[in-house]
């Protein structure tokens, strides 16, 4: 199938990511931001043997179907990781309450939402990545705006314990690892895209640690999800509130952050077992009841998704990488993408 | 690539005898009272000249065929005759030769005059074309203050001169062919064959030549076999009764498909922001095109979600609005027996059938409409309370935005009933998730492989040039842009 | 709202109209029962001036701030004056409370920034007061205790918290005259500066005349002073000082350094 641009698979990471930062509960003080940079820096580095796999011609997903063992520990890695995000929707709803009867109605609209979105293909996703990508970039330019007033840089004092912190924000990485599944059908510039990625949703997590610290303030140390609690405290207009607007970008956030989860699980899926049908809604069920089982120990499926993220991202590439080096495999040139008949390139898994 | 199925008399070869070719022409037409059969000698040769009553110009073939055919000399043979005819004289420009019963009436039933003979096994026709037809003038739609004013008409040779007379290079082909089973449409594609690209060309003749339909009475007809996806909300193939549109798109490597007996030309591929896109743009000032095009791109957005956001803000998200705002809405809204969202759709559904009805009436009685929509359920709905001003207006502001963008109209219609719907019930959270449904469903969108929403995404930078703003003709008409450069 | 072991909330519409009432043990819970009464929604993401009478209350502030949509731009106003909660048209009142934020005579204030103060160390909070002899600022203390400032000290809390833009003046005594002066704008800077706490406030006039700046810089800084004086009096922190002084391994109670430029 055709492959997408290396623009595109930034744009699509940023706002998965970007959603996980918006999750980040408890801002306290500025460790929360250090701790949030380091894991960060640990992610660039641990990068590096994913990147130079792939470099080499590696396909994930094509090993994936010869190994059946290697697929199935990244497709409990992705239905984990989206159980946390609606794990996450669940928690973040009861706060910030949505304008739905119950979480698990939010969750079943949300579910029904990307079915549709998965089943479009992959290159709906990165076609429509960039343009969430600006209307997020423009939530962030208002919210700067209203925030701008409020910041008080004596609220920034410096950071101590960043262990802690950073093993947390360490968490939150599972992007890296939906990065290593889709490079190899990615044109482009591939290490920049990755390298983007986590060097934006860097700057990202500093702006919005850096804006709870010091222009919530300790009011964002007392909110269960302080972005949100941002938000409301950053308002452009004194006649105006525009908190509840935010929500929008929220929802699309979450969408973007589901579907590629769930799209990466069915690439998989339809590689590993070419006949099975319906991989996307299997996908989502899954998630949506592993994360309704599973709910009450949401810091315990957090820690091990992290605990996973290095397993996928990092122990599995360099294993591959070094196995490669020793046994002086040869770089296999990528096979043709498959055409339909008309020549039309369609990435629809049905 | 399976060719239509055509019916059985289509294949079947003229006879030498020309009683039996007459004989046999009677029978498939069975009898139709418009097709004139006439007998005559042409050089010693017993002949029969065809035509259908109404399609010829009599003065034509009176004085320019008949008169030369009756004072040709006596001939050997027919085949003498017909050569003579065929090479010595030129009573029409156009003069196909028809081998087969199917040829013989798609050449009679298109307004030629046709020729048989005793001992021939084909047929001559001449164009002789002379049946009514309306005159080239402004298009119903596509109005616009500095541009031509002609437009398509239902006849495919005129369209095809339109666009002869405003590009006059050689490397534009006008294809024709036919489709339709039965009705043996003309379909004529039109490209710049340097520009175009060779397999969208390709796709194209093999997507229309495998269209097994019986008729194509218009465009629609033919649409849903040039689209690539079920489900898709918006058009992947652009209408146009303009020909200076369609040439301008021609230059862009596009490829025109006109279809006798309807003024609009389709065009593929299509793109997005070609629906936002209007001549006069190319008329007005940069700085002017660029600002009505953002209001374009505005009017789309308020077309598509302000009633839904209102109704959203009013029912789940009241903060958002200022404190005197509020209490206007509030007292407004108070007397409405109707939940914002009843009201919403109920007006939106009255528009469209005021809308329907607009069209379909006779002209004459058309008037009425506007007073019984206007005076009658506007103004006596609001005094009774049963639907609220605010309401009403805003309604009014998305229907009017739709307007200025006629292109999107089907997709606007249905989506603003489903945003109302959607944040009526869950807020802007479920206006978010129908948004991201609705760019996911844009954004799957291709058209013969070019994405539906490029320039913009995939970004090409130099598509933005007529897309963010509309620069000066010095740059935009630089680099010798076609479409094959969006194309995936 | 008002009381300590049950809460009372008085409530009016914008338009003016009946108070109602509704009593709960939080300030949640008064709204719940007011909602139960009245057949309705009470609607707070609106509110524009909610009046305390105590520390109690203001610690209910919190969870309608976080959880109930409680406006961050709401003013708050402690009284203890009867009126004031079932007065129908709170309207006049929430205007001369912004009317002097504008004219310079009360630090600027609203439910997110004394909730910020309240939230520190010292939980401390300045918030504007109506009392019979009309509006003043207060330091409220989560003891209960409430410390009124004097004019001086209250026009020296406007200096001494950030601001941007202003539109008043002010009369400087100059020997027997009186002058006007118009402020357009203040600005301040916080700084640790050989071991001691620094106040820099910058102030920008209209045409000031240069002989009209030294005793409007000395005004501004004896108001400052008097504001830091009776803050420290009071044990309160309403100033960011505590913070500063953390920072710099300082003590609370040490010299403040005041810095007035008038431009």
């Amino acid at each position: 199938m055709n492959k997408i641009h290396s623009s595109q698979l930034f744009a699509i990471l940023m706002l998965s990511g970007a959603w996980s930062i918006l999750c980040i509960p408890q801002v306290q003080g500025s460790a929360m931001l250090a701790g949030i940079l380091a894991a960060l820096g640990i992610q660039l580095l641990m990068s590096i043997p994913m990147l130079l796999l792939v470099r080499d011609g590696f396909s994930l997903s094509r090993t994936a179907a010869q190994k059946k063992w290697l697929g199935i520990i990244y497709l409990l890695f992705f239905l984990l990781w989206g159980a946390v995000g609606f794990s996450q929707l669940w928690e973040i709803s009861a706060e910030i309450e949505l304008p739905v009867s119950g979480s698990m109605a939010a969750a079943v609209l949300m579910v029904i939402t990307c079915l549709y979105t998965c089943s479009l293909g992959l290159h709906a996703m990165a076609r429509s990545a960039p343009l969430v990508l600006g209307i997020l970039l423009l939530s962030v330019l208002v919210l700067l705006l209203g925030a701008y007033s409020r910041v008080d840089i004596t609220r920034l004092t410096p950071p101590t314990d960043i262990l802690p912190h950073t093993l947390s924000c360490f968490c939150l990485g599972g992007e890296l690892t939906a990065a290593f599944v889709l490079l190899d059908r990615t044109a482009g510039k591939r290490k920049r895209a990755v390298l983007g990625y986590l060097l934006c949703k860097a700057a990202f997590a500093g702006l919005v640690c850096f804006l709870c610290i010091c222009a919530a303030g300790r009011l964002a140390g007392r909110s269960p999800y302080p972005f949100f609690t941002l938000t409301a405290l950053s308002q452009p207009l004194q006649s105006q509130r525009a908190d509840a607007l935010y929500l929008l970008v929220f929802v699309m956030l979450f969408v973007m952050h589901i579907t590629l989860h769930t799209g990466v699980i069915a690439h998989l899926l339809h590689d590993m077992f070419p006949r099975l049908r319906g991989a996307a809604p299997l996908s989502l069920v899954a998630m949506l009841l592993l994360s309704w089982g599973l709910s009450h120990i949401l810091p315990a499926l957090v820690s091990i998704s992290g605990v996973l993220t290095i397993l996928t991202a990092f122990a599995i590439p360099l294993l591959f990488y070094l196995n490669r080096r020793f046994t002086h495999e040869t770089k296999a040139p990528a096979p043709p993408a498959p055409r339909t008949p008309d020549g039309m390139r369609n990435g629809t898994h049905q | 690539m399976p060719e239509q199925k055509k019916p059985d008399y289509y294949e079947k070869a003229l006879s030498a005898q020309l009683e039996e070719t007459l004989a046999e022409i009677r029978h498939i037409a069975q009898g139709s009272s418009d097709l004139l059969i006439n007998r005559v000698t042409i050089g010693g040769i017993p002949c029969a000249l065809l035509a259908c009553e109404g399609m010829v110009g009599m003065a034509f073939i009176a004085q320019l065929i008949l008169e030369p055919l009756t004072n040709l000399p006596p001939m050997p043979d027919s085949d003498a005759l017909f050569d003579h005819v065929r090479n010595r004289l030129l009573l029409s420009v156009d003069r196909p030769v028809a081998y087969n019963y199917g040829e013989l009436f798609r050449t009679l039933n298109s307004g030629f005059a046709v020729l048989l003979a005793q001992g021939q096994t084909r047929a001559f026709a001449f164009g002789a074309q002379g049946y009514d037809r309306r005159g080239v003038g402004e298009p119903s739609g596509e109005a616009n203050v500095l541009g031509a004013r002609d437009g398509f008409v239902e006849v495919i040779r005129p369209n095809m001169s339109l666009l002869r007379r405003r590009m006059k290079s050689p490397f534009l082909k006008l294809e024709l062919f036919n489709t339709g089973t039965v009705s043996q449409t003309d379909i004529c594609l039109c490209y710049l064959h340097d520009r175009v690209p060779e397999q969208l060309l390709r796709q194209i003749r093999t997507r229309l030549q495998s269209t097994e339909l019986e008729t194509v009475l218009s465009t629609g007809y033919l649409q849903p076999f040039l689209e690539n996806r079920r489900g898709g909300l918006f058009d992947t193939v652009s209408l146009t009764e303009r020909p200076d549109v369609l040439c301008a798109k021609l230059l862009e490597g596009r490829v025109g498909i006109l279809v006798d007996g309807t003024p609009f030309a389709m065009v593929v591929p299509k793109l997005f922001v070609e629906s936002f896109q209007a001549l006069d743009d190319y008329n007005y000032k940069p700085y002017y095109a660029t600002l009505i095009r953002w209001l374009k791109y505005a009017a789309f957005l308020l077309a598509l979600l302000l009633p839904a956001l209102y109704i959203a803000v009013c029912t789940h998200h009241p903060e958002l609005l200022n404190s005197t705002l509020l209490l206007i809405l509030r007292e407004s809204e108070a007397r409405a027996p109707l939940s914002l969202t009843a009201e919403a759709v109920g007006v939106l559904l009255i528009y469209e059938i005021v809308r329907e009805a607009g069209l379909r009436l006779p002209k004459a009685v058309g008037g009425a409409v506007s007073i019984v929509a206007g005076l009658i359920i506007g103004d006596a709905a609001v005094s009774s309370g049963l639907i609220s001003t605010p309401i009403l207006t805003m309604v009014a502001i998305s229907v009017l935005a739709g307007y200025v963008l006629p292109d999107l109209n089907q997709a606007i219609t249905i989506l603003r009933i489903a945003f109302i719907l959607c944040g009526g019930l869950w807020g802007l959270y479920g206006i978010g998730l129908l948004g991201m449904a609705v760019l996911f469903n844009l954004c799957a969108c291709e058209s013969f492989g070019y994405p539906l929403t490029a320039p913009v995404s995939p970004l090409y930078w130099r598509g933005m040039r007529d897309v963010a703003a509309r620069v000066n003709f010095r740059r935009l008409q630089k680099g010798h842009f076609t479409v094959e450069e969006y194309h995936e | 709202m008002t009381g300590d072991a049950q809460l009372t909330l008085y409530a009016s519409e914008f338009s003016g109209g009946a108070v109602f009432s509704s009593t709960g043990s939080t300030a949640a819970d008064a709204i719940r029962q007011g909602e139960a009464a009245q057949g309705g929604r009470i609607f707070i993401g609106h509110t524009e001036l909610l009046c305390l009478d105590g520390s109690r209350t203001l610690a209910d502030v919190e969870n309608l701030l976080l959880h109930h949509g409680l406006p961050p731009a709401c003013k708050l106003l402690y009284t203890q004056v009867e009126d004031c909660f079932t007065k129908a048209d709170t309207g006049a009142v929430l205007e001369s409370v912004r009317m002097a934020e504008r004219g310079g005579l009360l630090a600027v204030t609203d439910s997110s920034t004394v909730l910020e103060e309240w939230l520190g160390s010292r939980q401390t909070a300045l918030l504007p007061a109506l009392s019979d002899t009309g509006l003043k600022m207060v330091l409220l203390r989560t003891d209960g205790e409430c410390t009124v400032l004097s004019p001086e000290a209250a026009q020296g809390m406007y200096w001494l918290r950030r601001h941007g833009n202003t539109d008043f003046s002010m009369t400087v005594r100059m020997g027997q005259n009186m002058e006007d002066v118009q402020i357009l704008r203040s600005t301040l800077r916080k700084t640790l500066s050989d071991g001691k706490l620094c106040y820099k406030v910058g102030v920008i006039t209209d045409n000031c005349p240069e002989t009209v700046k030294p005793a409007l810089r000395m005004l501004i800084s004896r108001q400052c002073r008097t504001a830091v004086s009776e803050m420290r009096s009071a044990r309160a922190d309403v100033i960011g000082m505590e913070t500063l002084a953390a920072y710099g391994g300082i003590a609370f109670t040490d010299a403040v350094e005041i810095g007035v430029e008038v431009y």
